[in-house]
């Protein structure tokens, strides 16, 4: 592959929070990046369009099968090659009626939502987008998981539905990584922080401790670098400290 | 009589468990009903579609649907017997190394790893709810496929029946504050 073509990436879930800090940050590195667009309560992927002509925004929910394989087929078409799957959106909301013997019954269908758009995507995505993936030197996976995500560390004692399904993505990466990795790909497994929510006028909501952008700092940085340690799959927290599983 | 729920009967492992707590004056039942002692799912579903690796052509329908039996049906059955349960109020349930974020080394069975994955988490946060109550829980790698299934019955027998490290003076001793997975052959696998 040639050292001097510009760098492609995609980013799901990137209308507000983690995944516009990416692409904003990725633009800055020089990146030609496809922003996974789902959610029309957001226009800032729309505004920052119109200065950024590497910015290609893609209608991009996840948990639709259609809407990936459109999405490969625009990259297929306009680039040809993708260097980095960022595999950032997620489903946190809904109601607290997730946990066995708690005052509601658990709704399995939100569990199955929460599962099909946070778990699911992610071996999805690079199945569809491997052969673009495999045309490129590059080859970095990331994939935005949780503290809550590690069964070893879990103290809660509720909100069951949002961590089981970034366990479930753990693994599925660990699968890739056992497959990929041989093949020469990064991965990358994240800890953003909790994060300040992006209200839809791109402010934060003040709840929640970390700024996304500071998030985003660390997660652009990781996958820019090469480590020493590639050969391992590793958990890594938005300060650079790595988590056990 | 303590009763003891088993999800399915239909293949060797199960059976075997079953004749052991039988043969040991248990009552064994299929149907999660009112005052369990022991909740034991038995559920271990790998469906014959869900074989592909990345780029293989992995199916989402096929996800969703090892995330429906092996996890949203069996904590259905829990949630209706919980309440009731009684004496060890055991909950117990099956999964496997290929689940083991640290030590899964498959790159197809995306729906079972994933679906048996999230189980992990799930029973976690439900034992760290619920052991101040009294509730205890077990999980279980019958080894399915590389290991004799009369013996891993035999083993999980003991492992499900056996009460761990409790030390009512120390609590910083009870080891059943620690959920762990545990293979027919007794070890530890990392989550």
């Amino acid at each position: 592959m040639s050292d001097t073509r510009i760098r492609t990436a995609l980013v799901t879930g990137a209308d507000r929070g983690l995944g516009y800090e990416i692409v904003l940050q990725l633009l800055q590195k020089g990146f030609r990046v496809y922003a996974g667009k789902f959610n029309d309560e957001y226009s800032l992927l729309d505004d920052l369009k119109k200065d950024q002509p590497e910015l290609v925004p893609i209608k991009l929910d996840v948990s639709i099968y259609e809407d990936i394989i459109a999405a490969e087929k625009i990259i297929r078409e306009d680039s040809g090659y993708l260097d980095l799957l960022v595999s950032n959106a997620a489903f946190m909301g809904g109601p607290r009626n997730d946990a066995i013997g708690g005052e509601e019954p658990v709704d399995y269908d939100l569990l199955r939502f929460s599962f099909n758009t946070n778990s699911a995507p992610a071996p999805v995505l690079t199945d569809v987008f491997l052969p673009l993936l495999l045309k490129s030197d590059f080859r970095c996976l990331h994939f935005t998981s949780s503290e809550i995500s590690s069964v070893r560390l879990m103290k809660r004692t509720g909100g069951m539905r949002y961590a089981m399904t970034k366990t479930a993505l753990n693994v599925s990466v660990r699968m890739m990584f056992n497959q990929l990795r041989p093949l020469g790909f990064r991965f990358r497994l994240f800890q953003p922080g909790w994060m300040k929510r992006m209200l839809p006028d791109g402010t934060l909501d003040p709840r929640a401790r970390l700024d996304p952008k500071q998030s985003a700092e660390m997660a652009v940085r990781l996958i820019l670098e090469e480590r020493p340690d590639e050969d391992r799959l590793a958990l890594v927290d938005y300060l650079g400290n790595e988590l056990s599983f | 009589m303590s009763k003891v729920y088993i999800s399915s009967l239909d293949r060797e492992f199960s059976r075997e468990l079953s004749r052991l707590f039988e043969d040991h004056g248990y009552t064994v039942t299929t149907e999660p009903e009112e005052g369990l002692e022991y909740f034991i799912d038995v559920t271990d579903r790998r469906l014959p579609e869900d074989h592909a690796a990345v780029g293989g052509g992995i199916d989402p329908k096929v996800l969703d649907q090892a995330y429906l039996e092996n996890v949203c049906r069996p904590l259905a059955a829990l949630e209706k017997a919980f309440p009731s349960m009684t004496g060890k109020k055991r909950i117990c349930f099956l999964s496997s190394r290929d689940a083991s974020v640290n030590c899964s080394e498959k790159i197809t069975g995306y729906g079972y790893s994933m679906s048996k994955a999230a189980l992990h988490n799930i029973l976690t946060i439900t034992k760290n709810t619920w052991l101040p109550e009294g509730y205890t829980f077990r999980l279980f790698d019958p080894m399915d496929g590389t290991y004799c299934q009369k013996k891993a019955a035999a083993s999980a027998f003991r492992y499900f029946t056996q009460d761990r490290y409790l030390d009512d003076d120390d609590p910083d001793r009870n080891d059943e504050k620690n959920l762990l997975l545990r293979d027919a052959l007794g070890r530890e696998i990392p989550w």
